[in-house]
């Protein structure tokens, strides 16, 4: 009965959070962790709200870095998104495309992307573009897989009826092959947005000379904790809210299919 | 011959036709200086150093960047299936636990390099214990998405029979949690490989250091040698883990 009633509760996580956060606060102050490593959760809200009113963090503007971080990702989506929905839809909707790239496809996936960030640095440099690119090669294969099977998991009855009723081409895929692939598609895509996000911050972090993952590096040098946490805390939340918001926009889209 | 085999082999001589084009293309780019010979050696400069992934500094480093990494698949998975059973098997704690997972797991992990190097100072633990947390997170999440799948009527008609809890656990719910599992494990062994790759890019020593040192030497024929190779070493694990894990699931 109690269980049920806890089970209900719409706000466990929020009670965990709580506990989390007064762990964290009490561990650096009663001297378990050390404070010059983990410092205490108040101290870094102290300095978020600095960074946030002051705009200065380790004596740098911090919002040409976030957003240079945000524009990277940007441009990575930009060309990520037409690009692979393109190589999606042929590769799940033309047989013989689909039977020749797809194994392409999956042999460049089974390779960790990040062993090949050192050949984007040597050939594209340590600036922005390389940041972009290694985006988009880190988003587009989970972005291109999902579209493909969300082209292949298309009911053929649906094409045959739209056929009868004299569909053609353009309104093929217009009116039934993309709403019905769409489950696949907005998960390839939200995938897709995420993963380029943690490609750009990987990228900064292993070198770069803007950018949030710059500020890791910065903060990891100068052994300041505080700031280290502040920018830690700011990529989790970029990264928390686009990855609800991305599955919130998923839901509403795909409302109709659950009428 | 059947024409389904005649077509799968006219698509195999295609895939490699596209391979040995892109091969010679770039070759050519390199030859014709589109592409700077200074940082992309052409791919016949790459045969000629190829010796040296058979040297015993490549072998060395391959060494020091596998056996923390088979220690930390190893201590993320154990971790992940025992906190994976236990947050799993009680919903108000998955409840609780399991969003911020997901947040972390959705998150670069990158980010907490630098704590974990000041906890655990730089070296062989921290190493460990951050490959380990790519592989738990990822065990973690799928083990308790899996035991949250777990049909009831299975767990049900068990109980009827008469089996115990640890009976259900073994032969109604680990059955069914299992190619779940492998696919999760696969996914955690790809992440703890790039894992690994980021901490000795980062930080030095391994595959990762070895190629940092060549591109700071600026002999990028050793870079390209040196990533090609694992990456087509983490491929055939890769590859591997997946035919057993479709091996594994064919039952299904």
């Amino acid at each position: 009965m109690f269980l049920r009633k806890v089970r209900s509760l719409p706000i466990l996580p929020i009670y965990f959070l709580a506990i989390v956060i007064c762990i964290w606060e009490m561990l650096p102050r009663i001297g378990l962790v050390n404070p010059l490593i983990i410092p205490p959760f108040t101290e870094v809200i102290r300095v978020f709200f600095n960074v946030l009113i002051t705009d200065e963090i380790m004596g740098l503007k911090f919002t040409p870095h976030l957003l240079t971080t945000l524009s990277e990702f940007a441009y990575a989506c930009a060309l990520m998104l037409p690009l692979g929905f393109s190589i999606g839809f042929c590769v799940g909707q033309l047989k013989y495309f689909g039977m020749i790239f797809e194994p392409i496809i999956y042999l460049l996936y089974a390779i960790p992307n990040l062993v090949l960030y050192p050949i984007f640095l040597l050939i594209l440099g340590i600036g922005e573009l390389s940041k972009i690119v290694f985006g988009i090669f880190v988003g587009i294969f989970p972005c291109t897989i999902y579209i493909i099977s969300g082209f292949r998991q298309v009911d053929k009855s649906y094409i045959r009826v739209a056929r009868l009723f004299g569909a053609k081409g353009y309104q093929l895929i217009r009116y039934v092959i993309i709403p019905a692939a769409m489950p696949g598609i907005l998960l390839g895509i939200r995938l897709g947005i995420c993963y380029a996000f943690i490609g750009v911050i990987l990228a900064e972090t292993l070198g770069s000379l803007r950018g949030l993952g710059y500020l890791i590096n910065t903060a990891t040098y100068l052994f300041n904790q505080r700031a280290l946490f502040v920018v830690i805390s700011i990529i989790l939340i970029i990264s928390t809210c686009l990855h609800y918001s991305l599955r919130t926009l998923e839901k509403m889209m795909l409302r109709w299919q659950m009428t | 011959m059947k024409p389904e085999n005649k077509l799968k082999i006219i698509v195999l001589f295609i895939d490699l036709m596209i391979i040995v084009s892109f091969i010679l293309l770039w070759e050519q780019l390199v030859n014709y200086k589109v592409l700077d010979p200074l940082f992309t050696p052409s791919p016949s400069t790459l045969l000629k150093s190829s010796g040296f992934i058979y040297s015993q500094r490549f072998i060395n480093a391959l060494i020091d960047s596998l056996y923390p990494c088979v220690l930390g698949i190893t201590l993320g998975l154990l971790a992940g299936l025992g906190v994976g059973i236990f947050i799993g098997a009680i919903p108000p704690l998955r409840e609780a636990i399991f969003v911020y997972l997901n947040i972390v797991q959705m998150s670069p992990k990158i980010i907490f390099l630098p704590i974990f190097t000041l906890l655990f100072k730089t070296g062989m633990l921290s190493k460990t214990l951050f490959i380990a947390l790519h592989m738990f997170l990822v065990i973690c999440i799928t083990v308790i998405s899996a035991l949250s799948g777990v049909k009831q009527i299975y767990v049900n008609v068990a109980k009827v029979m008469g089996a115990s809890r640890l009976q259900i656990f073994r032969e109604v719910v680990f059955p069914y949690i299992s190619p779940i599992l492998f696919g999760g494990f696969r996914v955690g062994v790809a992440a703890s490989f790039v894992a690994s790759l980021a901490y000795e890019l980062l930080l030095g020593g391994g595959i990762g250091g070895l190629v940092s040192l060549y591109a700071m030497k600026l002999m990028p024929e050793y870079v390209y040698l040196a990533t090609i190779s694992f990456g087509i070493f983490c491929a055939i694990i890769n590859g591997t883990l997946i035919l057993m894990e479709r091996k594994i699931s064919s039952w299904r």
